[in-house]
């Protein structure tokens, strides 16, 4: 084969990759943006869903979504930079660094439904906490800590390495050169990293449908220890009804603001990646 | 192991300082993991004054320097063996808070290095959390742009991002920095080797200037600068010294064959 054939061959093929690629999330966004739009109102975004969720909206499983990921958020990033930290600044030998690395991809690739049986094993079975939005975002915050650590990490591996050499040259305490240049500096991973598993968590179903949400009956908690409901979970059990039209439109609706939720969480990553890149090199 | 002669800098114009070294090594070594670097060295480097370290690529030049603020620690395989003094106290157990050796041995490197913030936090970047008022902060600025040699082409935008200086001043401003923390003993490791012979003059000029007040050690591979800046000159091949002494000794046709040949010719069969 010519290398202009072989050329032309890899274009093709390369090109015919990515048009499916984008092809099948096209067809998939224009379905959810079809159907889903005919659901949606101001209505159905505030009001709770009755005669579960054929009628009504999904205002408390917006809320229930939005309190278990945001909980999740707070819970692992001290844990996640903390440990980015560590591997950056205190671990000196490879071998630990490798087997941190290690570690932290196992549990990346740990299927999600597999936290949520530890989630019902270990809180629901052996310390009774019974349904739980906090247990919930506790186990949705061990799915998102692999995610931020490491892109907490690959941020801090970024950046110069003489600007820790200088920073401890002035005279400057580890935890020093961690608060006023290692920090300030790979903020923007750290913060991309964050929006990023957010938007993976809030469409998780697995993780949270044993341990913290209830298909019906739910409210606006009133402790850390009750069940919410939350959109995932909500598609779910419409979908289970699907032969329902009524059932069938709520839940094209609901995905449509999940979606809409993943879609704002990715946007978020990526201005914050731009903006805060940009202030940092001030 | 092999030892080297006992070599002792003698200060042509301060002869009772020199008595009192600001680094005294005896048998010092170093090493990265298995590898020896410097070799059982014995020097004694006098208070003020201006101490180049020459030598080819590989001589240990830096890693000498690296180990006088034990900024090498960074480095999990770097280690030191032998006996260090920096000012008259013992490189590892006088200094048990290595942040204090840090401040009184300042350190500029080859490669400029600002952080991303203003000129004027640059300078005060090693001061930060020490409450100082603010007509205070302002007077260590300049003085110590003045001291740089940097005042003048920056006076009027403090406030502008350090990342817009050229590479030249940059490297002025890292000493600058360096200067604000009031060391004793300023380590410089090849501080115009990325800069332009106009920046590298300036730079010269200022270590020239600040070498009454402090003793400066500084590496460099360019032998007309040493000629130029150095009061004593450490000659250095293959992790050993060759010769160490005075400039006009060691430049003068006194000085051993070998430290003549890498003088005259940048080569040594070490």
């Amino acid at each position: 084969m010519s290398r202009r054939a072989a050329n032309a061959l890899y274009y093709g093929l390369t090109h015919t990759a990515l048009l499916l690629c984008a092809g099948i999330l096209f067809c998939l966004l224009f379905a959810i943006i079809w159907q889903g739009a005919q659901a949606i109102s101001l209505e159905f975004l505030i009001s709770r869903a009755r005669d579960f969720g054929t009628s009504g909206g999904i205002g408390f499983q917006i809320l229930g979504s939005l309190l278990i990921v945001v909980t999740a958020a707070i819970v692992v990033l001290p844990l996640a930079v903390g440990t980015a930290i560590f591997r950056q600044s205190f671990i000196k030998s490879a071998r630990r660094k490798n087997t941190l690395d290690t570690i932290l991809y196992a549990l990346n690739a740990i299927p999600s439904v597999t936290y949520g049986i530890f989630g019902l094993i270990f809180f629901v079975n052996i310390l009774g906490t019974g349904l739980s939005w906090f247990v919930g975002s506790l186990i949705l915050a061990m799915m998102m800590l692999p995610t931020v650590t490491l892109a907490s990490h690959a941020a801090m591996q970024s950046l110069p390495s003489g600007y820790a050499e200088n920073a401890a040259a002035l005279g400057l305490t580890r935890g020093e050169v961690v608060r006023r240049v290692i920090l300030p500096q790979s903020a923007h991973g750290i913060v991309t990293g964050l929006l990023i598993a957010l938007a993976r968590a809030i469409g998780e179903t697995a993780p949270i449908m044993f341990i913290a949400t209830a298909f019906s009956g739910t409210g606006i908690p009133r402790s850390l220890l009750e069940p919410v409901a939350t959109l995932p979970t909500h598609i779910l059990a419409l979908a289970q009804q699907s032969t329902n039209p009524q059932a069938l439109q709520n839940a094209w609706g609901a995905s449509l603001t999940l979606v809409a939720f993943v879609a704002l969480f990715s946007a978020l990553a990526f201005f914050a990646r731009r903006h805060l890149t940009r202030l940092s090199q001030r | 192991m092999s030892h080297a002669p006992h070599l002792k800098i003698i200060s042509d114009n301060d002869a009772p300082l020199a008595a009192m070294p600001a680094i005294s090594l005896k048998g010092f070594s170093a090493y990265y993991g298995e590898n020896c670097i410097i070799s059982d060295i014995t020097l004694d480097i006098p208070r003020r004054g201006v101490t180049c370290l020459i030598g080819p690529s590989g001589a240990g030049k830096s890693t000498l320097l690296r180990s006088l603020n034990r900024i090498n620690e960074h480095n999990a395989q770097a280690s030191v063996s032998g006996k260090a003094d920096v000012l008259g106290r013992d490189l590892a157990s006088g200094y048990p808070d290595v942040t204090d050796l840090r401040r009184k041995v300042g350190m500029v490197f080859q490669t400029p290095c600002v952080f991303p913030r203003s000129i004027s936090e640059n300078v005060l970047f090693g001061l930060r959390g020490q409450k100082r008022p603010k007509s205070e902060k302002r007077e260590i600025v300049e003085r110590c742009l003045k001291a740089a040699a940097l005042w003048d082409e920056v006076s009027r935008r403090l406030s502008d991002s350090a990342l817009s200086l050229s590479l030249g001043q940059q490297q002025r401003l890292c000493i600058a920095r360096a200067l604000a923390m009031s060391p004793e003993i300023l380590l410089l490791d090849e501080p115009t080797a990325s800069i332009d012979p106009v920046s590298a003059r300036a730079i010269e000029n200022l270590v020239m200037d600040l070498s009454p007040q402090m003793t400066i050690i500084m590496v460099t591979h360019n032998i007309a600068q040493t000629k130029r800046i150095s009061d004593h000159v450490v000659f250095l091949c293959d992790g050993k010294i060759v010769e160490a002494g005075a400039k006009t000794d060691i430049f003068s046709r006194r000085s051993l064959d070998k430290t003549r040949t890498y003088l005259t010719e940048e080569f040594c069969d070490c």
